[in-house]
């Protein structure tokens, strides 16, 4: 896995200079107060790897915002903002660069590698950044997004997807076989053929026995033996004079049937309208929401024209202000995906509308095709003509609603406004059938025409009987594998979530068991919530005094609260985390009471330490706690500061410190130099104090730190006497620092004593000389009293250059 | 506890590789959206139209 060797932030949130962190793949504790800027740190990370950050985003901060958020205010616009991590694999070395370009804040990658893309793409799948205000997020999240968020950790929002999918094809069939209306289609054409034959025919052997039985008292020399001879017998039992009445027999049986089978299809036709309309009314509704849907079709059309490279500039195509064209392809995915809930809806519309429409487009078709008959030209039929073009307007204005375009917002017409007139097409089912009557009586007693024309229409009843079954057949079996697959895919699903949810509740309860022993909750686990066979949820169970109870925020305390949430957080990244092995804990501990700061610390060294992690914290009495408890654990220690100088700072050592003041002297930079050399002095005495055991009075931790000068040299003095230091006890150096107008109290700093240069060269010269005094540059040690010689009297530095004599 | 989860894309693969063999499933079928899938290309519409060519085959055979 991916550590850490180096960080640097450089003009970014509260760092105004440089904030060099060697880390080496070690782990580091961060100590600084609230305010001094250690969350820059864990939003350098956010922002390098997620390219946002979480308290940093919303409806008033836009992209640009984030990029002027994250620049150092103080920085003049020729300076670059940057963040510069290098792994343990430096392929994946990169700064992220904040700087101007044509007036307006742009960010980009050094590393422009597919390497480092793929890394980047990659980790931005892993959590491995914990913020206090994220801590309880999931455990307080709803029970929908409890699942999403977990389904999309573990991959599973791709599972979803093909689900769905899968679900929507056998819907789709489904829909397509009621709105077919097959059965009324097969009786009518059934009632047809008892008509002609006087019974129902269910087979080829059945139709062909009824044929033959028509046939038989024409006496002709043919016996119908299968169905596909059907034509021979037509075309011997045939007259001229027959077929134009066989012909409109035959478009008056057409026209009939397609006004029944309308007619049983007008309340279902109502009942889609309605629900259609009430959605629609719903959406246009809210404006808002409107707003919503339109923004997420401009954003996906966008999407569609860069992924499909329609254009391939880089440049936003709506704008052409330059852009990075694979940061704006994440944004957009972003901001669409923000805008899922609103595309839903509209998609249930959108699947309403389709369901009717394709009824009534089938049968506005079938109506067309008859429309097209050339005995609708003849004047016997005008009035039915007429009645099927009112007919065809009823559907138009059908169409026509379902055509508008939501983002209009206009009005639909309600249900009664578009209803197909129910009295037309019983006037069209009473003329079709007096006209059939009549044909029939002008042929009345002829049993050849007689026999023709019911063989001819029952073949076509017959017929279409057998091709509606085939296609309801095909249909039906294509619904039911749909169906099977899709219940056998939630199966699988169900179960892998199943178990990964055992899983993953065992590891959750044991780290939390981790931090509260002994206490009244147990088993914790993850139940997932089916509604119709979907999932539909999550919750979060648990013994409570042995009773399972939830949700936890019912039960538990806040800090208990924090402890799940650090499960829930720890648990996912030695879960999920396949390539970051490090982890941000920023602040986190705020509102946990002692036994758990110090429970959680226990817990990260133990159990997480294959891990890098980053801690920062503003309790220093959990600092000291965590200081202590890696101590020897290889990990690194460092305090964050402020000042206007530099901004956020990591707490200098004296060696650059001496630098510094070696620079400014140099320079004749009087800035800040008085108190630099101060601060080395300090750092000089507790080194001094330190090796040669000098004795002070006892103070607690932070006041132990905040020793002066004046303190530590008066001690130092008083040791050289007890220790009978000939060599040093009345020693000038020591002796003129401790008269020096640069020492005294800690509120003397502020004393009317304007010095000058030449004196904080002497000043430094004392100071110089001081550590000349205890300090060996050929061991680079100080005199210490690890080196004590117990029979010659001395104390001495390691390579023994440096000795004074020295009483016990 | 990583080793012991299967990811999304092994669920999908594992149903995909054996939705051949699913008892009362219809082999052309199966083979329609195993293809798909391996191909990148599954989506309501390609599944939609593939499906209809189908019924298709089957109506031109039986006429």
């Amino acid at each position: 896995m991916i550590k850490i060797k180096s960080l640097n932030l450089k003009g970014l949130r509260g760092v105004k200079l440089n904030f060099p962190i060697e880390l080496d793949e070690k782990s580091i504790l961060f100590y600084g107060d609230s305010g001094v800027g250690k969350s820059s740190i864990s939003d350098a990370f956010e922002w390098f790897y997620y390219d946002k950050i979480k308290h940093l985003s919303g409806e008033e901060i836009s992209r640009n915002g984030l990029l002027e958020a994250l620049r150092n205010i103080s920085l003049s616009d020729d300076k670059k903002s940057m963040v510069t991590i290098k792994f343990s694999n430096p392929i994946f070395d990169s700064d992220k660069i904040i700087s101007l370009k044509r007036g307006s804040l742009a960010s980009e990658y050094s590393n422009k590698s597919t390497d480092f893309e793929e890394f980047l793409n990659a980790s931005q799948k892993e959590n491995f950044i914990l913020h206090y205000e994220d801590l309880v997020k999931f455990i307080l999240a709803p029970k929908k997004n409890k699942l999403e968020e977990l389904s999309d950790i573990i991959g599973f929002s791709e599972v979803t997807k093909i689900r769905n999918i899968l679900k929507k094809i056998s819907n789709e069939l489904e829909r397509e076989i009621r709105s077919k209306n097959f059965e009324n289609l097969i009786n009518t054409h059934q009632s047809n053929l008892i008509e002609y034959f006087g019974e129902n025919i269910l087979s080829d052997k059945q139709f062909i026995n009824s044929v033959n039985e028509l046939i038989k008292p024409l006496n002709i020399s043919i016996e119908l033996a299968s169905f596909s001879e059907i034509d021979n017998v037509l075309n011997l039992i045939k007259t001229p004079d027959d077929s134009k009445n066989i012909e409109l027999q035959s478009f008056y049986v057409k026209i009939h049937n397609f006004s029944t089978n309308l007619l049983d299809y007008l309340n279902e036709i109502s009942k889609l309208y309605k629900a259609y309309y009430d959605q629609y009314q719903k959406i246009i509704g809210d404006l808002e929401k409107i707003n919503k849907i339109m923004l997420e079709k401009l954003l996906s059309e966008g999407y569609g024209v860069l992924i499909n490279n329609i254009f391939t500039e880089e440049k936003c195509p709506l704008c052409l202000q330059p852009k990075d064209r694979a940061k704006l392809l994440k944004e957009l995915e972003i901001r669409i995906n923000e805008l899922k809930k609103y595309k839903s809806e509209k998609v249930e519309l959108e699947e309403s509308r389709e369901s009717l429409k394709k009824i009534l487009t089938n049968l506005y078709h079938q109506l067309k095709l008859l429309l097209s008959d050339d005995n609708f030209k003849s004047d016997d039929n005008k009035i039915l003509k007429e009645k099927a073009e009112v007919l065809i307007k009823n559907f138009d204005n059908y169409f026509l609603e379902l055509d508008i375009d939501i983002y209009k917002a206009k009005k639909l017409k309600k249900v009664n406004d578009l209803a197909i007139d129910v009295n037309i097409l019983n006037q069209m089912i009473k003329f079709c059938k007096m006209k059939n009557e009549q044909l029939k009586l002008s042929k009345k007693n002829d049993l050849r025409f007689e026999a023709h024309s019911k063989i001819k229409l029952s073949t076509i009843a017959y017929s279409e009987i057998k091709k509606l079954e085939r296609e309801k057949e095909a249909l039906n079996n294509q619904m039911l594998s749909m169906k099977l697959l899709y219940s056998e895919f939630v199966k699988r699903q169900q179960e892998r979530l199943t178990s990964f949810l055992s899983i993953f509740s065992k590891d959750i309860n044991d780290l939390y068991q981790f931090m509260n022993p002994d206490e009244k909750v147990d088993e914790i686990e993850f139940i997932p919530l089916e509604k119709d066979d979907e999932l539909t949820g999550l919750t979060i169970q648990f013994q409570f005094f042995k009773n399972n109870v939830k949700p936890p925020h019912k039960y538990l305390s806040e800090s208990h609260l924090n402890c799940l949430g650090i499960a829930f957080f720890l648990t996912s990244v030695r879960a999920f985390n396949k390539q970051i092995g490090f982890l941000i804990i920023d602040d986190v501990i705020s509102s946990f009471d002692t036994n758990h700061r110090i429970r959680f610390a226990d817990l990260l060294i133990e159990k997480f330490s294959d891990y890098q992690i980053v801690l920062l914290t503003h309790e220093k009495n959990w600092f000291e706690y965590v200081n202590n408890l890696v101590k020897n654990k290889n990990w690194k220690v460092n305090s964050i500061k402020w000042d206007e100088d530099r901004g956020t700072h990591i707490k200098e050592p004296s060696k650059n410190l001496k630098e510094r003041i070696e620079n400014k002297i140099k320079l004749s930079n009087e800035s800040g130099l008085g108190n630099d050399i101060r601060k080395y002095l300090e750092y000089l005495l507790k080194q001094i104090a330190l090796n040669i055991r000098v004795k002070v009075d006892f103070r607690f931790n932070d006041k132990n730190e905040d020793r002066m000068s004046y303190e530590l040299l008066t001690c130092l003095i008083s040791e050289l006497g007890k220790k009978h230091c000939e060599d040093l006890k009345n020693n000038h150096t020591i002796e003129r620092l401790l008269a020096s107008s640069f020492i005294g109290t800690k509120n003397s700093h502020d004393s009317a004593f304007v010095p000058s240069m030449g004196d904080f060269k002497a000043f430094w010269k004392d100071v110089e000389e001081l550590e000349g005094l205890f300090y060996c540059t050929s061991c680079n040690r100080y005199v210490s009293m690890k080196y004590y010689d117990e029979v010659e009297k001395i104390i001495r530095c390691s390579c023994n250059k440096k000795t004074y004599k020295w009483e016990k | 506890m990583g080793k012991e989860i299967i990811s999304g894309k092994e669920l999908l693969d594992n149903f995909f590789n054996e939705i051949e063999n699913m008892p009362k499933i219809d082999k052309k079928i199966a083979s329609i959206l195993k293809n798909l899938y391996l191909n990148n290309k599954f989506t309501d519409r390609n599944i939609s139209n593939a499906l209809l060519e189908l019924r298709k085959e089957i109506g031109n055979d039986q006429d």
